[in-house]
């Protein structure tokens, strides 16, 4: 698993690559939490991610809390058709902005 | 929305200052530390896994990891004899892999069969308080009998997003209760769900039971069974029979997994709690089935799965020569009230209300709840008062099956702690024979309008002691007790002999399938009547999956074992049977429509509110006298508006006329006071959809002064 | 026995109809003879729901090995068309336009089946029609 980061205008964007797990997703956390921290927008680009586990949906919940309470939003692109069905039946998808498309998640941020 | 009380702190510096978030001990390159008794079972705890069991006779305890899946343990860590307190061994585990991990023990302990003691060492036990189980993920799918942990315990974590759902506690005389099995709901593939029989896919079906009206559905077993324990095959059709409905209880903390789509993830808590959280979205309670009288380890030649290999003794009730006493029908019996097996119950219903938000219970064959530990009968048994004072449980339903296999009928006496409602037996008995016919039916069927003040009365337990119900899992469906006058269960492999003789049904002509429009029609008005006995009764009205549109398992009543069409709702009926389900539909509404059906008192046949009529009044084919002789088949009766939920509230004035007479009868109607009509709600003889009309579009009657009732019909009028 | 409540109007006479002809199917009439069934009791009903003071009507069939029955209930005042005068034998040769159109209804409701009683009940007329079933062919 790594995660790229890159900005566009006031949004930042982090592609994730690879699987998130029980080994993973803290390190993925870990990551993640300081750019939320400088930015209050956040895109998480799940289009190369190909497992996600009950670990990783828990990660995205925890930095979706973290930033509703500074304000900021999550959004979550290109999640898979599995990964998708998962988060509807456990409840974690109704947290989230989710887009299709890179361009979709950063305009649902605007 | 407390968005606030929910952000997460990250812990780790925090955690770094506790002397107990390091390890003390190490084993094969495991750290441990002395892990703490309470609670029972397993608990994530910083940077490891409290693991705490307890067992009375046990003489050591092993504690046995797995990778999941896994063929061979990844480590076995005895506990440290400093690990022990009292009878508990307790152990934090650091380093583990919450999501991969599975656990159980190796207790060793006497095999000694007559003082009831038999500790299988060689075997790994499941751990009663697993919150989940893996290794059964897929449903149906036959066991390897020869793996050496079949039912494996699983971690989970425990921080489920509920926002600010709790409990709906919806008032209990407010509830119509809908009867179902999960797997039953959407197994069909009529359903069309995408992860068929799952709880996700009966979330999917959400918008169609909230048109249906009701708002608690009571789930048949959901804790983890084994639906491959039995080893049979149909003799009608060789196709496997199974352990369907569940009523055999592995691990009464974890969800059944194979119930999940998710299950093979181990994320079926999350799919669980995300169904409950949408339920009460949507006003619907959930209620579980609960079968606390015996597990799934059967008797002496069962297998040993958990609770026998970790305290046999303190787990079952044991004969004196150490063989299992089985008032449950099922080889065994739960030594309920036996202090720490009742601290077990306890602590597993705490758990299903703090963790599921589960609104309340029904215990099977509850009065085994209060046998003593030799299965005498107790006056006032320390579990059933427990349980009624607990305060966690405070505002939770509690309903008993209040019966048992070993003969013990306590409906009407159920020790009820002011708390405890009974699925009342004698309202279905009763509404089953009256509505067939039967002559000497009218004084009792009476008894059952007014909420069962004759079982329930004599105690003040007041109408929500009693859960009216016509049908429920046990016994015919609604269609199957208008279309047979007997049992049909060969299928079941048991020579036809298992399942109920006493169903009171009545074919309507023919037994079984027909073409025939007359025995058709029959048939339907049979079922609308008994619809409107459910909703106009005093009590909680308590229906079963499928009666709305007509589901029949072709005779089976006692389809435990069918999975198949006998126990699958083929939502194909909803069309087919369109005219039904808009009766139910609007039959529940009207109930929900009329608070003077839900008072929580039993009605006094007086006028304590001043209005001019009595709460309740009686009448026949004419107006103010009624007919309690045997050859009555009439039962008529007027509710006071003003009375509605003991003169607190303000309805319509209700007449209903039920005629289980054979011929049309000429009836005549009380007067209205003050500029009053008649209003037509319902007239089961009438063609759908003129036999319900929606509230406040209910035409008035062009005589007002007498009405003229079909052969086997009921009719309710409003008056405003 | 299948049954049938309808609030006692011209409407009703279409449900009548149909439930008439369901019991004819399933009693297994011949044409004739359901064709008959009907008229009768489509007379009968048409002449109870044009009489005021009628509220509803019930309508049952009883289907046996022998013979398929239909009653007519109602609560209207006792009306026993037997009493009636039914027309004379010059009144149905007389021409379309001069017959009392009423009675002809009555007098085909009485003659088109097999068998035709009237009972007053209490307050309810219960008129009862019974067709005979074509003796099945014998064995051959």
């Amino acid at each position: 698993m790594n995660i790229t980061v890159s900005q566009r205008g006031e949004v930042s964007i982090a592609a994730i690559l690879g699987e998130i797990d029980g080994k993973t997703a803290p390190l993925a956390q870990a990551q993640l939490m300081p750019i939320l921290e400088a930015t209050n927008k956040v895109v998480l680009d799940m289009s190369s991610v190909s497992y996600l586990s009950s670990a990783g949906l828990r990660m995205l919940l925890v930095l979706y809390r973290q930033a509703t309470a500074r304000s900021g939003k999550v959004a979550l692109v290109g999640l898979s058709e599995e990964i998708k069905d998962t988060m509807s039946m456990t409840g974690f998808l109704g947290f989230f902005e989710v887009s299709d498309t890179l361009d979709a998640g950063l305009l649902s941020l605007a | 929305m407390a968005e606030l009380t929910n952000v997460i702190t990250p812990a780790l510096d925090v955690q770094e200052r506790r002397i107990d978030y390091y390890p003390t001990h190490d084993y094969n390159g495991y750290q441990l530390r002395p892990g703490k008794p309470y609670p029972f079972g397993t608990t994530l705890v910083p940077g490891g896994v409290n693991f705490s069991i307890f067992s009375n006779h046990a003489t050591a305890c092993t504690l046995v990891l797995f990778e999941k899946g896994g063929g061979t343990p990844l480590v076995e860590i005895p506990f440290p004899d400093s690990f022990r307190i009292g009878n508990v061994w307790c152990m934090i585990v650091f380093g583990l892999d919450v999501e991969t991990l599975e656990y159980g023990y190796r207790l060793e302990g006497p095999w000694d069969p007559t003082a009831g003691q038999r500790f299988a060492p060689s075997r790994i036990i499941l751990d009663p308080y697993a919150k989940a189980v893996g290794g059964r993920e897929v449903w149906g799918q036959p066991p390897d009998w020869n793996d050496i942990f079949l039912q494996r315990g699983r971690l989970i974590f425990e921080d489920f997003d509920w926002e600010d759902d709790r409990p709906c506690e919806i008032p209990v005389e407010d509830l119509v209760i809908y009867e179902m099995h999960v797997r039953s709901f959407t197994a069909d593939p009529s359903a069309g769900a995408k992860h068929p029989g799952t709880f996700a896919a009966m979330r999917e079906k959400l918008p169609y039971l909230k048109a249906l009206g009701i708002n608690c559905v009571e789930l048949m077993p959901i804790f983890e069974f084994n639906e491959c324990e039995n080893d049979r095959v149909s003799p009608e059709t060789g196709e496997r029979l199974f352990n369907y409905w569940g009523y055999s209880t592995v691990a009464f903390f974890a969800p059944k997994t194979s119930f999940a789509a998710t299950g093979k993830f181990g994320m079926q808590v999350d799919e669980l709690k995300t169904l409950v959280k949408e339920l009460h979205r949507n006003g619907i309670e959930v209620i579980l089935d609960v079968v606390f009288n015996h597990t799934a380890e059967g008797n002496e030649m069962g297998p040993t799965i958990s609770f026998r290999g970790v305290d046999n003794q303190t787990y079952y009730m044991l004969t004196p020569e150490g063989y299992y006493y089985n008032f449950s029908g099922c080889g065994n019996t739960l030594n309920c009230n036996n202090p720490i097996v009742r601290n077990m119950v306890l602590d597993c219903l705490r758990y299903w209300v703090a963790e599921y938000h589960i609104d309340g219970f029904r215990f099977d064959l509850a009065a085994i709840l209060g046998r003593d530990p030799w299965g005498t009968p107790m006056p006032n048994p320390p579990l059933l008062e427990t349980l009624a004072f607990d305060p966690v449980l405070g505002k939770c339903k509690l309903i008993a099956e209040a019966w048992d296999a070993g003969g013990l009928y306590q409906v009407g006496s159920f020790p009820a702690y002011g708390r405890w409602a009974e699925w009342n037996g004698k309202f279905r008995d009763d509404w089953r024979r009256f509505l067939i016919g039967e002559p000497g039916m009218a004084g009792a069927v009476a008894q059952r309008i007014q909420g069962s003040p004759d079982l329930y009365g004599w105690n003040a337990r007041g109408t929500t002691a009693s859960i009216n119900f016509i049908t429920c899992h046990d016994g015919f469906t609604l269609y199957d007790l208008v279309a047979y006058n007997d049992k049909h269960n060969w299928a079941n492999g048991e020579g036809g002999t298992d399942g109920g003789n006493d169903n009171h049904s009545w074919n309507c002509g023919w037994e079984g399938e027909t073409d025939d429009p007359a025995i058709r029609e029959l048939r339907r008005r049979q079922m609308k009547n008994a619809w409107v006995a459910l909703m106009v009764s005093q009590g909680v009205p308590m229906v079963l999956m499928g009666d709305e549109v007509a589901r029949t398992q072709f005779g089976n009543n006692n389809a435990y074992c069918q999975d198949n069409h006998l126990n699958w709702m083929d939502w194909s009926q909803c069309a087919q049977n369109a005219d039904l389900l808009r009766f139910a539909q609007r039959m529940i509404a009207f109930r929900h429509a009329h608070p003077v059906f839900r008072n929580i008192a039993h009605l006094t046949n007086t006028d304590y509110a001043g209005s001019g009529y009595a709460d309740i009044t009686w009448h026949g084919t004419e107006a103010w006298q009624a007919d309690w002789s045997d050859n009555s088949r009439v039962v008529a009766f007027m509710l006071d508006g003003r009375h509605a939920k003991g003169a607190t509230q303000t309805d319509d004035m209700i007449y209903v006329i039920f005629n289980a007479y054979w011929d049309a009868l000429h009836v005549r109607l009380p007067g209205l006071s003050h500029d009053r009509r008649w209003h037509l709600a319902v007239n089961t003889g009438m063609p759908s959809p003129r036999d319900i009309h929606p509230t406040g579009t209910e035409p008035p009657l062009d005589n007002q002064g007498s009405l003229l009732i079909g052969p086997r019909a009921a009719i309710v009028l409003v008056g405003r | 026995m299948s049954a049938l409540t309808l609030p006692a109007t011209l409407d009703a006479l279409e449900d009548i109809g149909q439930f008439v002809k369901e019991t004819a199917v399933s009693g297994g009439l011949d044409t004739g003879a359901a064709y008959r069934l009907r008229l009768a009791v489509d007379e009968m009903a048409t002449n109870i729901v044009s009489y005021g003071g009628v509220a509803e009507i019930v309508i049952a069939a009883t289907v046996t090995a022998r013979d398929v029955t239909v009653t007519l209930v109602d609560n209207g005042v006792a009306f026993d068309p037997r009493r009636q005068a039914l027309p004379s034998e010059a009144a149905l040769a007389a021409p379309l336009e001069e017959r009392d159109i009423g009675g002809l209804g009555i007098f085909l409701a009485l003659t088109g089946v097999d068998r035709y009683d009237y009972a007053r009940e209490g307050e309810t007329n219960r008129n009862v029609f019974t067709m005979r079933k074509a003796p099945a062919a014998p064995p051959t």
